[in-house]
């Protein structure tokens, strides 16, 4: 719970800092090192004090240095623009030597049972005099903002998207609450359905059924039976496509959602799922095609970004990658899906050497600000579907030490234990040299030691 | 609570039991109760929050379950990296009101990811908690810009522009139907006028989104020694074994109608608590129907 005001977004603009005791504090001028036009405090929202004035009394004349006085001067009533009530009071703040130090214009809100304060502070009377109209509207925006834990159950199921996002790593039918024995019911019943009267769209409702118990070729049987009847029906392709996918059968599941597709031009699962197969195929190009199609039909689907990007390394098209990126990360930020705040760091490229495989990845959120990685290249041995770490990483890290010295960028290798610095710079080199480097490093650093 | 086997290795802390299945390269954790209880998005912080080393890669679609016992909860799969490797955490939480309980796992077999998905879900689904008849908050869409302020499990909606908009809309928990359903509406419906000098009441029927029938009683009156008129409407549903509650209450003559279309709208949208159906197949807002959805293009 905590006071809400609304600042202009025109000039004079606001810039704002958190503050101890969950204070935000808005701050008017004062770049470059100059001092504030004006701050205003404002922060919780408290229960409302049983005598509201020596609340406010204290309020105004606290937060000053031990040996300065405060002077009450004015005070007024009046209701914030959606009418809540709201009392001024102004105070003055001298130093010991009797000079003015401060102007203070303290409102003190009441909502309901509680109560809040904002205090805009300036260093003069002019100052405050300069911004009044514009103080008074701000003071005047004030309303509650009760927002703290969930008050209902659609708030405590706060982690779904805006929309139903599409991009999944694998195709998937329905939320995954695997249920067998209800499963086993309907596929008994559909079979009965069947064996009375056969008919294609009995054959699909099968083979959905067979897919969802992960028995995909006694799935893939059933929805040829669909098309052997009926060969227009687009959900028996899809359904043949997913079925396929789960074989490892991608050339043949491509084929099916094309088909799908040829029926049903705008579905995004389909699109998405081709662009998927063909990116395991290393069909980039027409894998990219895809992934910017999904991203065209559902903007809101961030996720297909990290996809594009991925495709445009695969082609060596760097620095249309590195765009991809820069896109990548602003959707992230901006994004209204919840589910965004937690992805810290994503795989961008990923590149054959000599032996090995690299996952290129770059850090998102970093945990610490101060110090952090940017990219980290992951040694990795790929056996099947399975793919294991291998004792070398090569990072570019940056910190404030190395942007204060002007190199923020700083090369490290690291094989099992051992930890070591290869060189900093202004600039990140150019990604082919930087790859050759990585490869370079890597191999070294997995090389076995020199017998003695 | 969430019975593990028992030829699982289980050990136990306050509120917290840690179990590790054999052969599969995981690790459950079960947090008996989350007091406050937050929203998933907030519980899904803390756990990951708790496990540094693990980097987010990314997050799946947020399954809204159903437990046997048929209490609300959330499941999440997040696949990541952890020490270089590909491992995912699955989550999942019930949600009990005054308390959540969490369960996590963490897996970081890739053979045993599919195995270790399916047992995070059963056991979440047969978390035992016996707690049936207490006030439980239900589902409806909030009013679109409206805040709550919660007074125990009831949810107090003020528009933003409360108190120049002088309404409200009150959303109490769902009681356990005790007796017959229509004495507990008369019951309710009686109330709907309290505190009023009552000038007219209305009453008819609503259905909402999902096909519930409910009663809706409209009541103008003003109360004692002051002119201003008061517009009350109070929805009402009884779903054995549950009744479920909404108000409406206004001053805001000039915007009335509005408002009595934002107030169908919440009860347009309300859900009963899960039925035994939902419980079975262990999704909110799922019928057996929904098995067959993926054709019906």
């Amino acid at each position: 719970m905590r006071l809400s005001l609304t600042f202009p977004s025109t000039s004079p603009t606001w810039t704002f800092k958190e503050g101890p005791n969950d204070q935000l504090a808005a701050i008017l001028g004062g770049g470059g090192g100059a001092l504030p036009e004006l701050v205003i405090t404002y922060g919780p929202i408290i229960v409302r004090p049983d005598e509201p004035r020596p609340w406010m009394e204290q309020t105004a004349r606290g937060d000053v240095p031990r040996e300065s006085k405060v002077t009450i001067g004015r005070t007024g009533e009046g209701v914030t623009a959606v009418g809540w009530p709201l009392r001024f009071v102004e105070a003055e703040v001298v130093n010991a030597r009797g000079e003015l130090t401060e102007v203070r214009l303290c409102a003190f809100y009441t909502f309901m049972e509680h109560a809040s304060v904002a205090i805009v502070r300036a260093a003069n009377r002019a100052g405050m005099e300069a911004h009044g109209k514009a103080v008074l509207a701000i003071l005047g925006s004030a309303r509650p903002d009760w927002t703290g834990e969930p008050a209902c159950l659609a708030e405590v199921w706060d982690l779904a998207p805006p929309r139903k996002a599409v991009a999944q790593n694998k195709p998937r039918l329905a939320a995954p609450v695997r249920n067998d024995a209800e499963l086993a019911a309907a596929l008994a019943e559909t079979e009965a359905a069947l064996a009375a009267n056969p008919t294609a769209l009995d054959h699909v409702r099968r083979g959905g059924l067979l897919l969802e118990l992960e028995r995909p070729g006694d799935a893939l049987d059933a929805l040829r039976a669909a098309l052997a009847l009926e060969p227009t029906l687009e959900r028996a392709h899809y359904l043949s496509g997913v079925a396929l996918g789960d074989l490892d059968k991608h050339a043949e599941a491509i084929a099916a959602w094309e088909k799908a597709l040829a029926l049903s031009p705008d579905r995004v699962d389909t699109v998405y799922n081709l662009a998927q197969a063909r990116f395991f195929l290393k069909e980039f190009e027409a894998a990219l095609v895809g992934f910017q199609t999904v991203a065209r039909l559902d903007p809101d689907d961030f996720m297909t970004t990290r996809k594009i990007a991925q495709c445009l390394y695969a082609l060596d098209r760097y620095d249309e990658g590195a765009a991809a990126r820069v896109r990548f990360r602003e959707l992230w930020g901006s994004t209204r899906d919840p589910r965004a705040g937690f992805i810290t760091e994503f795989v961008f490229d990923q590149f054959q050497a000599d032996g090995f495989w690299v996952h290129a990845l770059e850090t998102l959120r970093p945990r610490n600000p101060s110090v952090y990685v940017l990219l980290t290249f992951q040694a990795i041995e790929i056996h099947g579907h399975h793919e294991h770490p291998l004792p070398a990483t090569v990072t570019v890290e940056t910190s404030d030490q190395a942007k204060q010295a002007g190199t923020p960028f700083v090369l490290a290798v690291k094989a099992g234990r051992q930890y070591r610095v290869v060189g900093m710079s202004k600039d990140l080199p150019p990604y082919p040299e930087l790859k050759a480097d990585v490869i370079r490093l890597l191999a070294e650093a997995l090389r076995p030691p020199a017998k003695a | 609570m969430v019975a593990f086997p028992s030829e699982w290795i289980q050990h136990f802390g306050v509120h917290l039991a840690t179990a590790y299945p054999p052969d599969l390269g995981a690790r459950f954790r079960y947090y008996e109760r989350l007091r406050p209880q937050l929203g998933f998005t907030a519980i899904v912080h803390q756990i990951l929050t708790g496990d540094p080393d693990f980097k987010v890669h990314h997050i799946g679609e947020m399954t809204r379950i159903v437990t046997g016992e048929g209490e609300y909860g959330a499941w999440v799969r997040i696949d990541g990296q952890r020490e270089g490797t590909h491992a995912v955490h699955f989550i999942g939480a019930v949600f009990m009101d005054d308390f959540a309980t969490v369960l996590d796992c963490i897996a970081i077999l890739p053979r045993s990811f599919a195995a270790v998905e399916l047992l995070s879900m059963e056991l979440l689904r047969s978390e035992a908690l016996h707690m049936p008849r207490r006030p439980r908050r239900f589902f409806y869409v909030p009013p679109v810009g409206w805040q709550a302020i919660s007074s125990g499990l009831t949810a107090n909606w003020y528009p933003l522009d409360f108190p120049a908009n002088l309404s409200t809309i009150v959303v109490p928990p769902a009681s356990f139907l005790d007796g017959e359903p229509q004495r507990a509406i008369e019951s309710a419906l009686a109330q709907a006028d309290a505190g009023l000098t009552v000038e007219s009441v209305a009453r008819d029927e609503l259905t909402t989104a999902s096909g519930v029938k409910g009663t809706c009683v409209r009541v103008q009156g003003h109360r004692a020694g002051k002119p201003e008129p008061i517009y009350r409407e109070l929805a009402m549903f009884v779903v054995a074994p549950y009744t479920y509650r909404m108000r409406l209450e206004t001053s805001n003559a000039g915007r009335l109608l509005e408002l009595r279309e934002v107030f169908r709208g919440v009860a347009g949208s309300f859900r009963p608590l899960p039925t035994a159906e939902e419980a079975r197949l262990g999704r909110a807002f799922a019928a057996r129907s929904d098995l067959f959805e993926h054709w019906a293009t």
